[in-house]
């Protein structure tokens, strides 16, 4: 029987696969030799980026004392685990690990070398965080360490365990299909982006709670009694040195509940890309024509509907307009425009595939058809906040929504045309380095305007004419671009 | 008339050349087979044509230079499936046809019901086995009616029904007037189908020409089997390899 080790050097070989196919597909280089270096080079990037990014996060919580900060801190950790972990599960199929079924191992033994492949894809960030968290605590408070350490082991586990379970009951029941299987899909996703994106609002909302009314502590401490027997509340008591018999019992039962998810993940995730079964009866096959723009907007969304980790990315800037509803409009914008940066990105790696190669497409369809789905997710997030707005008895200011529409039209022309010239067709999860390469432009892009505008306010004149000059003169200069091309 | 023409076609991968300056020409109602053993360049040469690959050298489909615009000319088989997976083959068709600006869909369906998988189209592609993959990859090659079609590998996978209705089909758009470069491993369907036949070894054309020219080329009597294995120096040793496996 092969140990730990063993399974964990054998998972290295199917994690090399994983990260060669990532890229393989693009040959972004002649050299094999140098694509398997810049493969492996890429992801090591992407993950040294998050982990820089969640250790930062783990030094500033743990430095601070106040229960909502590591509410806030377990939360973001396991909404943003889980996303990542959810965007790597588009590499996995079953077809992958075959090979492990020909071999004289137990399916315990493949399914803990699939887990840790999986695990592999953020082995950096998850063991750097975990470090970083547990040093910084025990320098400003040895005694709380401890369940501090736990807290975060738990949420690292929960991230996980959602990603395998939801995934497995995703693509295995309800990935495509028409009509009743159609809605079945969307009562799924209902169910699942709520489960997912509860710790994201969460954290956002707790966040902002915490920031705009003191008072939300003293609610907080005054239902502490409850509170501390939930996940996260119970560890972030314990973390911020307010030690309660409740808390005590909640991070026991919670940490066994973590283990248990884990261990069930472990022995589940194999089942992720399982085969599904599928009722069909034989119609008269209809075909709809269309212009191939069309075609791509359709094939588009018939991807990301069946595609959790595709379908949250392009709900995100969503999810955020409705956690932003409570602040300015330019504000909201911004921050939506950001994910909207990656939204464009991912959807052009969509056509990493060989396919989209061998037929007649051309550049400007391919942007064109990639934009008007990115400013149309754009109208919806506004149409989000404008909705609260509306609902709140404030007006919104369409005038700036609707300029700045032709800017996102602008940044995303101009980021999918540095994307097409350099080559790079990357998804989220191996392109990382890539990505916060295309949003500098691509934020610059949707900043000017409204720094522009900002100008002309502090200097007490007009601002909205400027701002919409700003983005009109962007959006004529991309359909130039496009027009070039 | 010359469909596809290729002249000194190099394909590199790195420090490896892959296609070593080779040159031929596929002409109106012929096929021509690409024959050559595992890593011998036939799937670069392939890629090439098709634009998967970068290469040197010049590569024309009636005249024109490969690019965008002969991309509607030809019709691809791939070795490796290239379909969208989370897709339905129907909605993969849709796609394709759309992209490729067909306004009659009646072929599509006269095709899906010729392969027989009426049943399996509405299924997404990810579930389906790996014949009906590869019928779904023919499909999405023929549906716009090029007149060149490239076809590496086309009968791995498919049943002996379809594999029939294939060749009938080459055979039909050759004898129409269009072309069809055939790739393959099974000596004995170049055998049947291949007008013309080159011979592919270490990324260079070792020997071309009709079945008859070839055998007077390798000295040989016998199946183009034989006369392959000749050609590229694998006849030797076989008999000793097996005694010595077995």
């Amino acid at each position: 029987m092969p140990s730990l080790r063993e399974l964990w050097r054998i998972s290295g070989y199917f994690y090399g696969d994983l990260v060669f196919r990532s890229i393989y597909e693009i040959r972004t280089h002649k050299n094999l030799e140098k694509l398997v270096r810049s493969a492996k080079r890429s992801m090591l990037i992407n993950k040294m980026f998050l982990a820089l990014m969640l250790s930062v996060m783990a030094i500033y919580t743990a430095f601070r004392s106040n229960v909502m900060d590591f509410v806030i801190f377990y939360a973001m950790i396991t909404f943003l685990l889980a996303f990542f972990f959810l965007q790597a599960t588009t590499a996995f199929t079953s077809q992958n690990f075959d090979i492990l079924y020909t071999l004289p191992l137990s399916r315990d033994e493949i399914s803990k070398i699939v887990f840790m492949t999986f695990f592999r894809i953020f082995d950096i960030p998850i063991i750097m965080v975990t470090i970083v968290f547990l040093v910084a605590m025990i320098v400003r408070s040895p005694l709380s360490s401890a369940p501090a350490f736990i807290g975060l082991l738990v949420s690292e586990s929960f991230a996980i365990g959602l990603v395998v379970y939801l995934s497995r009951a995703f693509y295995s029941k309800i990935a495509t299909g028409s009509g009743w299987k159609s809605i079945i899909r969307i009562l799924y996703y209902v169910v699942w982006a709520f489960a997912f994106f509860s710790f994201y609002a969460f954290a956002s909302t707790m966040g902002w709670l915490y920031r705009s009314a003191e008072a939300y502590s003293s609610f907080v401490m005054s239902n502490s009694k409850i509170l501390s027997f939930l996940y996260p509340f119970c560890f972030a008591f314990l973390s911020s040195n307010i030690k309660t018999p409740n808390a005590f019992l909640g991070m026991a039962i919670w940490s066994i509940l973590a283990y248990l998810s884990l261990k069930r993940a472990t022995s589940k995730i194999t089942e992720i890309f399982t085969k599904f079964e599928w009722d069909v009866e034989v119609v008269e096959p209809k075909l709809k024509i269309s212009s191939p723009t069309v075609a791509f907007l359709k094939k588009d969304t018939r991807l990301i509907s069946r595609s959790p980790a595709l379908c949250f990315l392009v709900l995100l800037p969503i999810m955020e307009a409705l956690i932003l509803s409570h602040g300015s409009i330019p504000t909201a914008i911004v921050v939506i425009s950001a994910f909207l940066v990656m939204v464009t990105y991912s959807l052009h790696g969509l056509e990493k595939e060989g396919i989209t190669k061998i037929l007649p497409i051309k550049p400007k369809t391919l942007i064109t058809a990639k934009t008007l789905l990115v400013v149309a997710i754009y109208l919806i997030s506004v149409g989000v906040i404008d909705l609260i707005f509306i609902l709140r008895g404030k007006m919104p200011n369409f005038f700036i929504e609707a300029s700045m529409a032709l800017s996102v039209f602008a940044m995303s022309v101009i980021v999918l045309i540095i994307a097409e010239k350099m080559n790079i067709r990357r998804d989220l999860y191996s392109g990382l380095g890539a990505l916060v390469f295309l949003m500098i432009p691509g934020f610059i892009i949707i900043c000017l305007p409204l720094a522009i505008a900002f100008i002309f306010k502090i200097l007490g004149g007009n601002y909205l004419i400027p701002l919409f000059a700003a983005s009109f003169i962007e959006f004529l200069l991309a359909l130039i671009l496009l027009n070039v091309l | 008339m010359s469909v596809l023409t290729v002249e000194n076609l190099v394909v590199r991968y790195g420090d490896t050349v892959a296609v070593d300056h080779i040159s031929f020409r596929v002409d109106e109602g012929e096929i021509f087979g690409l024959l050559g053993p595992n890593g011998a360049g036939k799937s670069s040469t392939i890629k090439a044509i098709v634009g998967l690959v970068d290469f040197e050298g010049k590569i024309e489909v009636l005249g024109k230079p490969v690019g965008i615009e002969t991309k509607n000319l030809i019709g691809y088989v791939p070795e490796e499936f290239m379909l969208l997976e989370s897709l339905t083959p129907l909605e993969f068709f849709e796609f394709v046809a759309s992209v490729r600006r067909i306004g009659n869909v009646e072929k599509v369906k006269t095709l899906i019901r010729a392969f027989g998988i009426e049943r399996f189209v509405n299924k997404p592609i990810a579930t389906l086995s790996m014949g009906t993959k590869q019928k779904v990859s023919v499909i999405s090659a023929l549906i716009h009616d090029p007149p060149l079609l490239i076809l590496d590998e086309p009968l791995n996978g498919l049943d002996a029904r379809s594999s029939r209705i294939l060749k009938e089909l080459m055979q039909r758009h050759v004898e129409k007037g269009g072309a069809v470069l055939f790739s393959t491993h099974i000596m004995e369907i170049a055998e049947s189908l291949c007008d013309r036949i080159a011979v592919i070894n270490k990324g260079r054309i070792i020997a071309e020409g009709t079945i008859e020219e070839l055998k007077e080329l390798a000295s040989v009597e016998g199946s183009l089997e034989d006369i392959f294995l000749k050609l590229t120096g694998q006849y030797e040793g076989i008999k000793e390899i097996v005694d010595a496996i077995s």
